[in-house]
């Protein structure tokens, strides 16, 4: 105890020695990370939950670890050498505008960092990885106020961006599992020049090509409801979006040949990871309870279109930033209406 | 016997803190000296003894016959050593300072006796008006001596009720075990009897089913009572959810249940009840809770009202320092902090004790969590039997709001403070504010509770409230209208006068 609260005054004081001061940040959130908060509460209610942003983060990390342990394990080193690269490019753009706020370095990063680097396809050389990393923290995040103010999903925003910037290497270059040989085409690349599907088994295993964390299926269906069961993830987006894409592939199936039947449609491509852990992101989806289904049925519907429609094998990306941008737009018509008889 | 099954909107069930109230009862003797809260200062009335004075327990020592008030009495015979001004839950009052000589007896209210079924309304108000019992209960009893915002006549329906809902709750096997259901039931009775217009319901949070049973086996014949299981949930005790509940009935924001003619009381306000009118004893002492892990033992203390916290807590703090504790009146959630010297009033039913820790232990996030509540599911004491530590700490870093919804979905009101909140922070208020529902909330805190964020939320919403009121944008008038408000009116009328 007495040793703690020597380490916890020094980093204190680092932060007050004036030529230090500027890192003032950087201290703090290393306090924080060890130490926690030392302010109490002021006036009732006297108590507060345990939860708190660094604890809600760890487990959104812990939700994305299935995914995670796998994609190291089908692509090797190079699969940790782009999440490394991922977390240090965007972790210095976090880190600067930390500084330049005199704020702590704000958690939502750790997950963002991650999410961004399983998108990915495992072959993508390391300095776009770091362009994307940037760009997504800079434009997606930074520039509305760090996390918690920002409109679009910055992992999504910095995928989108290097997919348009370096085509070639965004869609050409996927490999499968444990190969050395780059092959061109995922199961949704395949379904749509061909009609024929990989079997379900190879889908939830993820014995073919893709981004890297889209791979497991399995384990992302046990990551994301372990997430919405402890309530850090809202179970009303996975369930909106993942049921429309089911239903509606369901009925049109039968009639309209590129549309893919509901079980491939619901394992293939980015769909679970996207509905499990990005449409799920709080700060970017509607505030309201009713809003996330229509923002998930929303999802569902334009994922659907893009995939069965469009020059695009994958929707998934496109659907949950077009969503994001109407976030406002479907809080408000919510609201206006569930309210619509109130005065007082 | 007919049970109804009351639900609640929202809400969150405080489990097994750390430190509850144990069931045995300690009479505590008076201590040397006793500060009597007599009436907010600002009202300026003065007491009618003066320093010096010699006090007898049960002697009338403060009363006003224009202001809604009930009597208050000296808990102890000794002398006045002086009338001063002191903090007392957020509020600056008048009190007096009695030095005690002893606590033995009390002066009998007149009229008191067994037989007050013979006695009339007016008789039985009176002795309630005189042995201060009038002022228990949340905003008072109605009597025909300005005891409350209405008139008996008014009143439609009363609650009674143990909800269990706070994270502390006093034990009431104290009140109804050993023949106390008896004396319940007939107290209930003299209130059903100048009250003669309301019904009687009893709610009851946790072993229902036994306490109703109980109740029931004691009940004379002539009486006849509604019960309701209520959740254990917080805020089931506040009135606006009580009535919603058991009456249906909508209260906006901070209106009592008075202002809908709902006489709302707890268990031991009605054993008081009996105690006056039959036994004639005036209101000198109360039962107290003692909650938290800052006390080492948690028995009930029944103290002289205006004995200090200090004086019930000598020699049974877990702390050594008692700057390392803070003191809460009735609720961890919405009650006020009391200082050391603070007394013990009328109203006062629990006291909490927290650590205020300043620090946290280390890697505190990494941490399996097993003494930890949360309302999300990522501590383990969600899931195991542990008891939760519990203390003021922030328990985490403010931090920008995430829209994670937990304060939407724990809102008793049913409204949207993640929403609101950032109007109130951007001097956004407007009729938008309102028409999303700012005045459905009832200042429950349950919001500020669970934020992962920090963000003192329920602190927004409530000065939010006060702004738009200040502005304008809505008055009084509006709710007495748009809720059939009573009791509210005719005051401010008087005022003016």
């Amino acid at each position: 105890m007495k040793n703690q609260n020597r380490v916890q005054a020094l980093l204190h004081s680092m932060g007050e020695v004036k030529s230090l001061k500027k890192f003032r940040a950087i201290f703090e959130t290393i306090e924080g990370i060890i130490f926690g908060n030392r302010v109490v509460t002021l006036r009732a209610p006297h108590i507060k939950d345990n939860i708190e942003i660094k604890r809600y983060m760890s487990f959104a990390i812990i939700g994305l670890m299935p995914a995670t342990i796998a994609a190291v394990y089908f692509y090797g080193l190079y699969a940790l050498a782009i999440i490394m690269t991922s977390y240090v490019a965007g972790g210095l753009v976090e880190v600067a505008f930390a500084i330049l706020r005199d704020r702590e370095i704000e958690e939502g990063f750790l997950v963002t960092g991650l999410i961004f680097a399983l998108v990915l396809p495992p072959t993508l050389p390391l300095w776009a990885v770091a362009i994307g990393s940037i760009f997504g923290t800079f434009f997606g995040k930074e520039v509305f106020g760090g996390t918690g103010r920002n409109i679009f999903n910055p992992a999504l925003v910095g995928r989108l961006f290097i997919t348009i910037a370096f085509p070639q290497q965004m869609s050409a270059a996927w490999k499968e599992p444990f190969a050395d040989v780059i092959s061109s085409a995922t199961p949704l690349g395949v379904f749509k020049v061909s009609g024929e599907m990989s079997s379900y088994m190879d889908l939830l295993l993820g014995m073919h090509a893709g981004s890297m964390g889209e791979l497991f299926r399995l384990g992302i269906i046990v990551g994301g409801v372990f997430l919405m069961l402890s309530k850090v993830s809202n179970w009303r987006i996975p369930v909106s979006y993942l049921g429309t894409v089911f239903v509606l592939s369901l009925i049109g199936s039968p009639f309209i040949n590129t549309i893919a039947p509901p079980i491939f449609s619901l394992l293939s491509g980015g769909l679970l990871f996207g509905a499990m852990f990005m449409a799920t992101d709080p700060v970017t989806g509607p505030r309201t309870n009713e809003g996330k289904f229509i923002f998930g049925i929303g999802c569902g519907l334009m994922t659907l279109l893009i995939r069965s429609f469009s020059g695009y094998t994958e929707g998934v990306m496109f659907s949950i930033i077009f969503m994001n941008g109407l976030n406002p737009l479907i809080d408000h018509m919510v609201l206006k209406s569930k309210y619509r008889n109130n005065k007082l | 016997m007919k049970v109804q099954n009351g639900k609640i909107t929202g809400g969150y069930e405080f489990k097994q803190f750390l430190g509850q109230p144990e069931s045995g009862l300690v009479v505590q003797e008076a201590p040397e000296y006793l500060f009597v809260p007599l009436c907010s200062a600002s009202l300026g009335i003065k007491p009618l003894v003066r320093a010096g004075d010699k006090v007898k327990s049960g002697q009338i020592v403060w009363q006003d016959n224009d202001s809604i008030s009930s009597p208050v009495h000296s808990p102890v015979n000794g002398v006045v050593k002086s009338v001063q001004k002191m903090n007392y839950l957020d509020d600056e009052i008048l009190s007096l300072k009695i030095e005690s000589a002893s606590s033995e007896g009390w002066e009998s209210v007149p009229g008191s006796g067994s037989e007050w079924n013979k006695l009339g309304k007016d008789e039985i108000e009176k002795i309630l008006y005189l042995s201060g019992t009038s002022a228990l209960g949340a905003e008072g009893i109605p009597t025909r001596f300005r005891t409350a915002v209405i008139s008996p006549e008014e009143v439609k329906h009363i609650i009674v009720h143990y909800t269990f809902a706070e994270v502390y709750n006093p034990d009431i096997s104290l009140f109804l075990d050993n023949g106390g259901a008896r004396k319940f039931t007939e107290g209930l009775a003299v209130l059903a009897k100048i009250m003669d217009q309301a019904e009687i319901h009893i709610a009851v949070g946790i072993n229902s089913s036994t306490w109703f049973q109980v109740i029931e086996n004691a009940l004379p014949e002539d009486l006849s009572v509604e019960y309701h299981r209520v959740k254990p949930k917080y805020p089931q005790n506040h009135d606006s959810v009580l009535l919603k509940t058991i009456l249906n009935l909508d209260l906006p924001t901070s209106y009592s249940g008075m202002n809908r003619g709902v006489v709302i009381i707890g268990i031991q306000d009605v054993c008081q009840v009996y105690d006056a009118v039959v036994t004639g004893k005036p209101l000198v002492d109360r039962i107290i809770a003692l909650g938290g892990p800052g006390f080492k033992d948690h028995s009930h203390r029944q103290v002289k009202i205006g004995t200090t916290v200090a004086a019930i807590a000598t020699n049974n703090l877990s702390f050594d320092d008692p700057e390392d504790l803070r003191f809460i009146n009735n609720s961890v959630l919405t009650g006020s902090t009391l200082s050391p010297e603070s007394p013990i009033g009328r109203n006062s039913e629990v006291l909490v004790a927290l650590e205020e820790k300043r620090g946290q232990e280390l890697m505190f996030f990494a941490r399996p969590g097993f003494g930890k509540d949360s309302y999300s599911n990522t501590f383990a004491a969600k899931f195991l039997p542990f008891t939760r530590k519990v203390s003021t700490n922030l328990n985490g870093e403010v931090r920008a709001c995430l829209s994670c919804g937990f304060c939407q979905n724990v809102c008793p009101g049913g409204i949207l403070p993640n929403i609101l909140f950032p109007y109130v922070e951007r001097k956004m208020l407007d009729e938008t504010v309102i028409q999303y529902g700012i005045f459905k909330c009832i200042d429950c805190n349950l919001c500020s509770y669970v934020c992962p964020s920090k963000i003192p939320v329920a602190s927004h919403l409530k000065e939010g409230k006060k702004e738009l009121l200040s502005e304008a944008f809505v008055s009084e008038k509006d709710f007495i209208n748009a809720y059939n408000l009573i009791g509210l009116g005719e005051a401010t009328d008087e005022e003016s006068e």
